[in-house]
């Protein structure tokens, strides 16, 4: 070589890649002042891989790889708002949409069991012009079971009675003289003149009366127009021993109410007060709705006493209802070697409903007339198997109640849409929902859609930004707002407890900005990477500073903070790159094989004649790029 | 020339496009009398046969040129089809719904002055064979040429004119607003007393004065990108229960509608009935006047909020009526005579002509205000708005014969004229592009209308868009985009690779 005098020959034996940091005099000679659509090979550069199409599914602004339970296939939203689900299996089927909300410009996605969870979130702008995220309003989250199906909104309203409620009967604590012993208490209509055929309701309640107390009614039925009475009935005092629920004990009046509107009331009498005994007429008979529950005459068992009976929906995703309907049955059990017969149980109107379990507390002694003060347990062997029956005949002791069913009280009915969906311990984690951008909740371990509203929140200190994202790292979750990043770890109390701990208050994660591992869609190497306003960074437990993109540092703060949302970063920890969409829908491409640190990787932007909005792995470390069409 | 020696089917000669062949008076009369084929001439005097086998085309004509008036040769035309020796006299069958068989029959006799012609409709593949024989028992006194040629077949275009045959089985004209001369010729399932436009559809209807079975028949049509394929797509019989007639219009000009009326003298009232160019019919609605006619004229503003209509009673005073409440609008005008046409223009101007012994048309704006009175001097028979704009062809008569004009309103001022070769009628007789068919007999020019071809705008194809799902492919030397508007892929370069060294300080 002939050589030039006081000029030596520069010999590059790798070329590194992008360099954008301080001026171009500053640029090392094994580096790049300015390249595009090239990528590294040995020894040398070459121009990066084509593309080929991978779905004709036009205008795509979010996609995820949902791994359903026999295969994976791709969520992929378009400029529309419809959500699709594409299969990759080869036989190019496209279902959908699936979810097609106004306003969804983005979805926060996690793949629990098989079923897809969607919340649709947007971009807002704040008056100072800063964009941020947060679910969309009167939105909420959904569930996709990946069979072509609409996703439905997760979770599911409770039983419900409507206005049709049962009678209900009870003791009070106030002094009175009702004698000891059993009571069935019955109701009938009267016009003054006239009286019901018979004593209503179809379903009497019992008091079991302590003796020396008087004793309430809720819930009596409205008659008719025209009927301008009520009368209470009720039976003398029954021996529990000698309690036969087939035998029509002879009911006296107790107590009449001149009028067709009061709900309530309070009966107090001794048996020596009940002298008129019941003359049918010919007024209808009163009757109510509601569930119900009475002792039969057939063998089994329950514990003596008042207790409260409730049902359970159980969707088909499996999630389980708050217990309903509003009014449960309440009853006292007399005789503790029959079976109970629930009647009127209720039917849901969502065809997702499957199963329906009764839940029962165990014996109250103090029953106020509020359902919902009680602890309530799953009775063993009470779950109906479909969304058809209205009746279930069961016996249970109280012993056998061990199931709590409490947790259900509170569970969100309709989740609220928010931007983050990820997991931790089991749960299903929540952020950032319309109304509160602080907040993060979390499921029940298991039932990722009961998520309580109040044992299951966890905030994040109100500073006015909202929550980012959310990662499990080493059984901690670490929340993430645009630069702030804190943790919490499960104490084994509910959610409501933890306690959040900040990590960082300078470095935090944009909305996608913590890179997906492969196909798996976690985190399974032992770092997180984070994409900081600052640049790359390495997160173990703490941030390692030169963040990964120092070299290209000028390139990174050079682009649009607002657009951060924009930037999804994906590690395929198998090729060693890190694919990243940027925040002018063009990419970036993190070559690490020759080291995983801010000076070994090779940066290599790229562009298309497309806008690279979204991207995933599949088929384990196979790029695919959701776009749409380039801006003029 | 010599005795024609195509005197039978299995003789006959055959056709081809400029066929022409003269045959002298003395050799026309030694050709025998035929015999067998009794077709519309039983007496089958000098028959001679031709032969044209059905092409590509839809038409070929067949003509006879130098026969005039008072000749003694009467030529009557009796097209066969079929193979030889179960030959079947060609007829029409009347194509909607009626299903009549019509035989096809053609006197040429007593026609002078240009070439008349008789323009079966083919089917490809199919042998035809002309029977030409003399109705007249005395000696042929003429020489007689015998002509065949195809048709023209120009493109058509937005904005051409089609004149419709008032009779069934006949072909419409379509005709360049330029040059007035024939483009193309088009079977239609029916003639066209009125007819009217909407984008990519024709209506036409006619009262059938001489159709075979029915006393009204609502045709029509469809257009189809630059062909015009007449195909039925709906069909409105003349009602017994009602005593009116009917009339159809697209009184909107970008309506995707037609509309006919239909008078009911039992109940006085007249009903608007829309149809839908998929041939569903639309909610109607009535107008309290027993009066609408088939010969009245009624139109739509371009709002499509009022209807114009003149009293049939006396033809004498324009009404209006409120659409949207229902209501009768004060009368526009009160005119000594009879309206002959009414047109209503986008602008919301309304413009009314009144023949008579003063040819005037009146020019209203949209609130009933006369702002235009422009006189002529020739007789009008039929205008048509021209879609979109505020202007008119007219077809009318002046001392100088039959002539076509286009005015702009509201000025009335002319800004095409045309006369010399314009097919203004198409009634079979007239077929060449050179043919001067304002003389034919069949013209009614006061009975049908003229069209102006709105065929269905094709909006230009959008931008290709290259969006989807791709996948990086290691090794891959180009990107391959998924042209979404056209489900294909395209296969592009990589854009601007590069690679800049950085400076050596």
């Amino acid at each position: 070589m002939t050589r030039l005098r006081d000029h030596d020959p520069i010999i590059l034996e790798e070329f590194n890649g992008f360099w954008k940091r301080g001026d171009k005099d500053s640029v090392p000679s094994d580096h790049f002042s300015d390249t595009n659509n090239c990528q590294s090979i040995e020894s040398g550069f070459e121009t990066r891989d084509g593309l080929d199409t991978f779905i004709a599914k036009g205008n795509i602004v979010r996609q995820y790889n949902y791994k359903m339970q026999n295969g994976e296939s791709l969520l992929a939203l378009d400029t529309d708002g419809n959500i699709w689900h594409t299969l990759i299996d080869g036989s190019n089927t496209i279902y959908g949409p699936i979810l097609s909300i106004s306003g969804m410009t983005d979805f926060g996605f996690i793949s629990i069991a098989g079923r897809a969870y969607i919340t649709p979130f947007s971009t807002e702008t704040d008056a100072l012009g800063v964009n941020f995220q947060r679910g969309l309003a009167n939105e909420f989250v959904y569930v996709y079971k990946g069979d072509g199906n609409p996703a439905r909104k997760a979770a599911g309203n409770p039983p419900t009675n409507n206005s049709d409620t049962p009678l209900i009967a009870y003791n009070s604590n106030i002094d009175g003289k009702i004698d000891q012993g059993i009571h069935v208490i019955g109701i009938s209509f009267s016009d003054g003149v006239d009286d019901s055929t018979a004593i209503g309701t179809t379903v009497r309640p019992l008091i079991y009366a302590p003796g020396g107390k008087q004793a309430k009614l809720d819930n009596m039925p409205i008659g008719a127009s025209g009927i301008t009475q009520r009368k209470i009935w009720s039976t003398k005092a029954i021996d529990p021993e000698q309690w036969d629920a087939s035998i029509p004990y002879p009911f006296y009046l107790v107590k009449t109410i001149n009028d067709n509107a009061t709900l309530s009331t309070i009966i107090d009498f001794s048996d020596v007060d009940l002298v008129v005994p019941f003359v049918a007429g010919s007024l209808p008979n009163p009757t109510s709705g509601g569930i119900t529950a009475k002792n039969t005459n057939n063998e089994g068992y329950c514990d003596f006493g008042l207790h409260i009976i409730g049902v359970v929906y159980e969707t088909d995703t499996g999630y389980l209802t708050a217990p309903g309907p509003e009014v449960f049955a309440v009853q006292s059990f007399a005789n503790e070697k029959r079976t109970i017969l629930i009647e009127n149980i209720p039917v849901s109107p969502d065809s997702f409903v499957t199963k329906r379990h009764l839940v029962a507390s165990k014996k109250i002694s103090d029953y106020n007339g509020d359902d919902h003060g009680f602890q309530l347990f799953f009775i063993p062997n009470g779950t109906i198997e479909n969304n058809i029956d209205t009746t279930k005949e069961i016996s249970f002791f109280d012993a056998d109640l061990l199931d709590d069913a409490s947790h259900l009280i509170d569970n969100f009915s309709e989740i609220p849409a928010g931007v983050t969906l990820t997991t931790f311990n089991g749960r299903l984690v929540l952020t950032t929902t319309n109304s509160d951008i602080s907040v993060a909740y979390l499921s029940a371990q298991g039932e990722p859609e009961a998520i309580d509203q109040v044992d299951g929140v966890i905030i994040v200190p109100l500073d006015g930004k909202p929550i980012t994202n959310a990662q499990e790292y080493r059984d901690v979750l670490y929340i993430f707002k645009n630069t702030r990043t804190y943790a919490t770890a499960d104490n084994g109390d509910v959610p409501s407890t933890w306690k959040v701990t900040p990590v960082d208050e300078g470095i935090g994660a944009s909305v996608h900005g913590i890179a997906q591992v492969l196909d798996s869609g976690g985190a399974n190497v032992d770092f997180l990477l984070i994409v900081d306003f600052s640049g790359i960074m390495i997160f173990n437990g703490a941030y390692q500073r030169p963040e990964l993109t120092w070299k290209i540092q000028d390139f990174w703060t050079a682009m649009d903070f607002n657009d951060f949302a924009n930037i999804q970063m994906l590690n395929d920890s198998i090729s060693q790159r890190l694919y990243m969409t940027l925040p002018d829908k063009k990419m970036l491409m993190g070559d690490y094989r020759n080291g995983f640190d801010y000076k070994s990787i090779k940066w290599w932007p790229w562009s298309f004649d497309i806008e690279t909005n979204t991207i995933a792995l599949v088929q384990v470390n196979v790029l695919v790029i959701g776009a749409r069409q380039a801006s003029a | 020339m010599s005795v024609p020696t195509n005197q039978t089917p299995e003789t006959a000669t055959l056709l081809s496009d400029g066929y022409s062949l003269t045959v002298s008076a003395a050799d026309l009369n030694a050709v025998p009398t035929g015999t067998g084929y009794a077709g519309c001439d039983p007496n089958q005097r000098h028959a001679l046969w031709w032969k044209w086998v059905g092409g590509s085309e839809v038409l070929f004509a067949f003509g006879i040129r130098g026969v005039p008036a008072g000749s003694s040769y009467a030529p009557i035309v009796t097209v066969w089809k079929g193979t030889i020796g179960s030959l079947t006299i060609f007829s029409i069958l009347d194509p909607v719904l009626h299903g009549t068989i019509v035989t096809y029959c053609m006197s040429l006799a007593q026609v002078t002055g240009y070439t008349p012609w008789v323009l079966p409709m083919v089917t490809p593949g199919e042998n035809y064979y002309i029977q030409v024989t003399d109705a007249n028992s005395t000696p042929v006194d003429v020489d007689v040429t015998f002509l065949a040629m195809l048709p023209p077949n120009q493109p058509i275009i937005d904005g051409d004119l089609i004149v419709p045959s008032e009779f069934y089985g006949l072909p419409a004209g379509i005709i360049d607003p330029t040059t007035g001369r024939i483009k193309a010729y088009r079977m239609i399932p029916t003639g066209g007393e009125y007819g009217d436009v909407v984008k990519g559809y024709v209506g036409l209807w006619e009262t059938n004065f001489d159709h075979p079975t029915t006393a009204g028949f609502g045709a029509d049509t469809f257009l189809n990108g630059q062909t015009l394929n007449f195909i039925s797509r709906f069909y409105r019989e003349w009602s017994p229960v009602t005593t009116g007639l009917f009339a159809l219009g697209a009184p909107i000009a970008d309506s995707s509608k037609f509309y006919d009326i239909t008078s009911d003298d039992n109940n006085s009232q007249t009903i608007i009935q829309p149809i839908n160019v998929d041939g569903s019919l639309g909610t109607s609605f009535n107008i309290p006047y027993s009066d609408l006619r088939w010969s009245s004229f009624f139109e739509f503003s371009q709002d499509g909020k009022k209807i114009y209509f003149d009293d049939w009673n006396t033809s004498t005073i324009l009404k209006v009526w409120d659409v949207e409440n229902h209501v009768a609008l004060p009368d526009l005008m009160t005119s000594p005579d009879s309206f002959n046409w009414l047109i209503a223009f986008p602008d919301g101007n309304v413009a009314v002509y009144i023949d008579g012994t003063d040819p005037k048309t009146y020019v209203f704006n949209s609130s009933g205000v006369l702002i235009n009175t422009i006189s002529r001097t020739y007789t009008v028979h039929r205008a048509t708005r021209i879609p979109g704009e505020n202007a008119i062809w007219v077809w009318g008569n002046d001392s100088g014969g039959a002539m076509l004009s286009k005015e702009i309103f509201p000025s009335g001022t002319q800004v095409a004229f045309l006369r010399h070769k314009i097919a203004t009628h198409i009634s079979g007789p007239s077929f060449s592009q050179d043919s001067d068919p304002l003389d034919t007999p069949w013209a009614h020019q006061g009975s049908c209308p003229i069209l102006i071809l709105t065929n269905e705008i094709i909006p230009p194809p959008p931008p290709n868009i290259t969006s989807g799902i791709y996948k990086l492919v290691p090794g891959k030397h180009q990107d391959t985009l998924w042209n979404e508007n056209f489900e294909g892929t395209t296969d592009v370069k990589i854009p601007n690779p590069k690679a800049r060294i950085g400076y050596v300080g």
